[in-house]
């Protein structure tokens, strides 16, 4: 054996061990698409746009490239040829690659290995990352021409390709949950045509806000970085959501779909919370600000509300499957029981969540020491959102039970759609008077129509008193008859989970199941 | 079944399994064992349930009620558990492009979690297994039809599984094909003691490698048992009365005219239905041995002028059809 046959034997043995480590899924597409064509078209295309840009841009320019800053103008044409590879290429990749898994048959050898779902959609985002890296790596050059151009900021480009490679993931995830979002070849062209769209406006957003550049003008304020850090860290909590969605949407059915859904959704609630706090930390004018507290009211309703939404139609039944997981302690199973899947336990967590979203305000208010009529329009207007909240998630709740008692071809997305459809009606109907009488005023009618009351609470000269108050009476009412409604559900479900027996090791024949989710299979 | 006299359990426990679409009953109230070193035939007609009850015991589907075994463990509750000794080969190759057969055992080597030499062997042993060492860096796209098949179990066998599941896997495989495929399925059973359960709609295509076989039809196992029990028609029987008793079918070919020997035979004990043809007459006989030579004499005695008294086992293919009434869902 020559010296170079045993370096050889040495290299080619650290990269197996190497690729030991690698997720086998990106080990697959990577050998996958260095031996098929697709990839080197798109790239070798990637590359002779970058050069006709170089080119044209140089030979147009060649007057000005010594004196005036063209090195803006340049980084915009290759970011727009960049960010097109990574926002629209990549991500639709990402979304055929999953389909393409489905419609080949492979999608089931991939399921019978021991490869946890979470595994293959992390591989699958893995072959995604390294994708849009090469795309990155292939620029390079090209932006570092600019950097020697007149009006180069290093910062700045560094700043918007760190976040585009965020971006990129972002969108990818969305694909990917795209891709499994539907079993059903009916909506396919719809969630197909949805996501063209949809990455198409993600990558003219990005490219409109390099090019326009406003935040590089703000990149000398203050709380510049500390925005960036909170936006990069929310931003990545919805990647996290997006791929747990995924991994939800392909786990075996009586696994368990909902759980790290959870507790994804409560520690989004909490890093919001926690970033809130920071701003108003660094800069105390936002927590007494009224508008900015109404937002932040708004946004972590409107979280709580359309989770719930998908929360609170689950399905009660805890599979075997699940049981088998379940703590000895009891204490540990009551804390656990809102995490886990069920209609009646998502009820326990988002109401849980809301109520402490409404202690804070109050204390908010309480403490900041501006509880008067005026000061606490972002807290009473936060209020009306939750005891919105409150009746609409109570009516999804009941509705789907009911229709679990009824048939099992109504399914959670019926649920959900039906809700969604009644909630708009009452909207509408609440409207009615107003419409005919030409005229914009208040009334109790209103009481269930948040955009009024929220307008009505935040624009508080104009409230009738006595409307007003009834309004928020009739609106306090429904929520406490949906809540004493949907409470011995949610009391059954945390007993489902602390006093539900503990699974035997060997399992028994015959148990009754939930028909596995819509009809399933092919 | 020599392994189920032996005491072992088995290996794959369906227990009373359910499978509805809608109102489309495509498993329904289905029961059967299997044992290690068994090769176990599951026939019926197409849209028979054999796919939907594969899938559910390959932990792709759930059933709606019953439950199903593999080594002990449920399909349902421990579907991670039964993955790791189990094989499954859908009915459909399952492609991926631009790869070769090593890369393709490669990816799935790694998929089951194996790394460095434990990978290579594990390759090496699937392909010497399928005989596919040759054909390493050929493109999985441009296989033929029998070598897609013998990848495809290999890549079934790539985490030396103990029961396999087929899903008709001779489909559209050409007679020398077919042939070898079936000596790696007797050797599996054999010289592995593997478990395996191979579906078809043709049970002349199982009959010589199975030990025994479950027929089904509309979601509903009719008939299982061994393929001598169900041609004697002893096989345990589910739904229909397959007749309790031997039936056997006589040929009896003659020199001269039939009808006198036609109206001599109908009068003779077990002799359930005579028909003539020509010079040759087929006896519907539902006696036993004893019985048959008793009346084989007693035609000789008789000074009929036979030439040939031939007892006709029955076919694979008569046993199926006589089971199974092609009901279709
Ligand atoms: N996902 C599904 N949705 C609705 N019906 C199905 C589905 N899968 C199978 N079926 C129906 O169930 C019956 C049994 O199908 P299958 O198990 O594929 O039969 P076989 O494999 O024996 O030919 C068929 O009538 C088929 O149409
Ligand atoms: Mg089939």
């Amino acid at each position: 054996m020559s010296v170079v046959d045993r370096t050889l034997d040495r290299t080619v043995g650290l990269i197996e061990r190497l690729s030991d480590r690698l997720n086998p899924i990106l080990v697959k597409e990577t050998r996958q698409s260095t031996q098929g064509t697709f990839f080197a078209m798109v790239f070798l295309m990637f590359i002779a746009v970058s050069w006709v840009v170089l080119t044209l841009g140089t030979l147009s320019q060649w007057e000005r490239l010594e004196t005036d800053p063209t090195a803006e103008m340049f980084f915009g044409w290759y970011y727009a040829v960049l960010s097109f590879a990574a926002f629209v290429v990549v991500p639709f990749g990402a979304y055929r690659s999953l389909l393409v898994e489905r419609e080949q048959h492979t999608y089931d050898l991939l399921t019978i290995t021991t490869l946890e779902p979470r595994r293959i959609v992390q591989g699958k985002l893995a072959s995604s990352v390294l994708q849009v890296l090469v795309y990155y790596s292939a620029i390079a050059p090209f932006i570092a021409f600019t950097s020697i151009l007149q009006g180069f900021d290093v910062l700045w480009v560094s700043w918007v390709l760190a976040l585009s490679f965020l971006w990129s993931i972002a969108l990818c995830s969305v694909a990917m949950m795209t891709s499994v979002s539907s079993r059903h070849a009916q909506w396919q062209t719809t969630n197909l045509v949805g996501l063209i769209v949809m990455l198409l406006i993600g990558w003219s957003t990005a490219l409109s806000f390099v090019v326009v550049g406003e935040a590089q003008r703000e990149m000398d304020e203050p709380n510049f970085w500390l925005v960036t850090g909170i936006c990069v860290v929310l931003g990545s909590s919805y990647i996290a959501l997006a791929q747990q969605v995924t991994i939800s949407r392909i786990t075996f059915a009586s696994g368990n779909r909902s759980s790290g859904i959870r507790w994804i959704l409560t520690i989004q609630f909490w890093l919001f919370v926690a970033a809130i706090a920071l701003l108003s930390v660094v800069n105390v004018g936002v927590a007494m600000d009224e508008d900015a507290q109404l937002v932040v009211g708004t946004l972590a309703t409107l979280h709580w509300t359309v989770a719930g939404l998908f929360l609170v139609t689950e399905s009660e039944f805890l599979s075997r499957r699940i049981r088998s997981r379940f703590s000895t302690s009891r204490g540990r199973r009551l804390l656990s029981a809102p995490f886990l899947p069920g209609g009646s336990r998502g009820l326990v967590l988002v109401f849980g969540h809301l109520a402490i979203l409404c202690l804070g305000m109050a204390l908010l208010a309480g403490v900041l020491g501006v509880a008067t009529a005026r000061h606490a329009r972002g807290v009473v207007g936060t209020f009306v959102l939750v005891l919105n909240a409150v009746v609409w998630l109570g009516v999804a709740a009941i509705i789907s039970r009911w229709a679990r008692k009824v048939s099992y071809r109504i399914t959670n997305a019926h649920v959900r759609v039906l809700t969604v459809l009644l909630f708009v009606l009452v909207q509408f109907v609440s409207m009615v008077p107003m419409i005919i009488s030409g005229r914009n005023s208040f009334s109790v009618i209103h009481a269930l129509n948040p955009f009024v009351m929220v307008a009505e609470v935040d624009d508080a000269g104009r409230i009738g008193f006595a409307a007003g108050v009834a309004a928020m009476i009739i609106l306090l009412f429904a929520a406490a008859v949906l809540l004493l409604v949907n409470l011995p559900a949610m009391y059954r479900g945390i007993r489902a989970v602390t006093d539900g027996p503990t699974p035997q090791p060997t399992p028994q024949p015959t148990p009754q199941h939930d028909p596995p989710e819509g009809s399933s299979g092919a | 079944m020599v392994a189920e006299n032996a005491g072992l359990s088995p290996t794959i426990e369906l227990r009373n399994l359910h499978r509805f679409f809608g109102t489309l009953r495509a498993v329904d109230n289905v029961s059967f064992s299997a044992y290690p070193g068994q090769v176990m035939g599951f026939i019926g007609p197409n849209g028979a349930g054999k796919t939907t009850a594969m899938r559910i015991l390959a932990t792709l589907d759930l059933p709606i009620a019953g439950d199903a075994l593999i080594c002990g463990e449920s399909v349902i509750n421990e579907p991670d558990r039964v993955r790791r000794v189990l094989g499954f080969m859908p009915d459909s190759f399952g492609r991926y492009p631009n790869m070769n057969i090593l890369e393709y055992l490669d990816f799935f080597a790694r998929a089951y979690g194996f790394r460095g030499a434990v990978r290579r062997d594990a390759i090496e042993r699937v392909l010497a297994f399928a005989e596919l060492e040759p054909l390493l860096d050929k493109q999985i796209d441009t296989l033929s039809k029998g070598m897609s098949q013998r990848l495809c179990l290999g890549r079934t066998l790539i985490h030396d599984p103990e029961v396999l599941i087929l899903d008709e896997p001779a489909a559209g495989l050409d007679p020398r094909a077919r042939v070898e495929l079936r000596e790696l399925i007797r050797l599996l059973a054999t010289e592995m003691s593997k478990t395996v359960l191979i579906s078809s709609h043709i049970l002349t295509e199982l009959g010589e490698i199975c030990d025994s076989v479950s027929i089904i039809e509309a979601g509903k196992i009719l008939a299982s048992g061994t393929i001598e029990e169900l041609q004697q028609g002893t096989g345990s029987s589910v739904e229909v009365d397959v007749e309790s008793a031997p039936v056997t079918e006589i040929e009896v070919t003659m020199l001269g005219d039939a009808g006198g020997l036609e109206t001599w035979l109908v009068q003779q004990a077990y002799v359930d239905q005579v028909t003539v043809a020509g010079q040759r007459l087929t006896i519907t006989f539902s006696g036993d041995d004893d019985a048959r030579h008793g009346l084989l004499k007693a035609i000789v005695l008789a000074d009929f002028r036979v030439v040939s008294f031939e007892t006709k086992t029955q076919s694979l293919e008569d046993t199926f059809m006589r089971i199974t009434r092609g009901e279709l869902q």
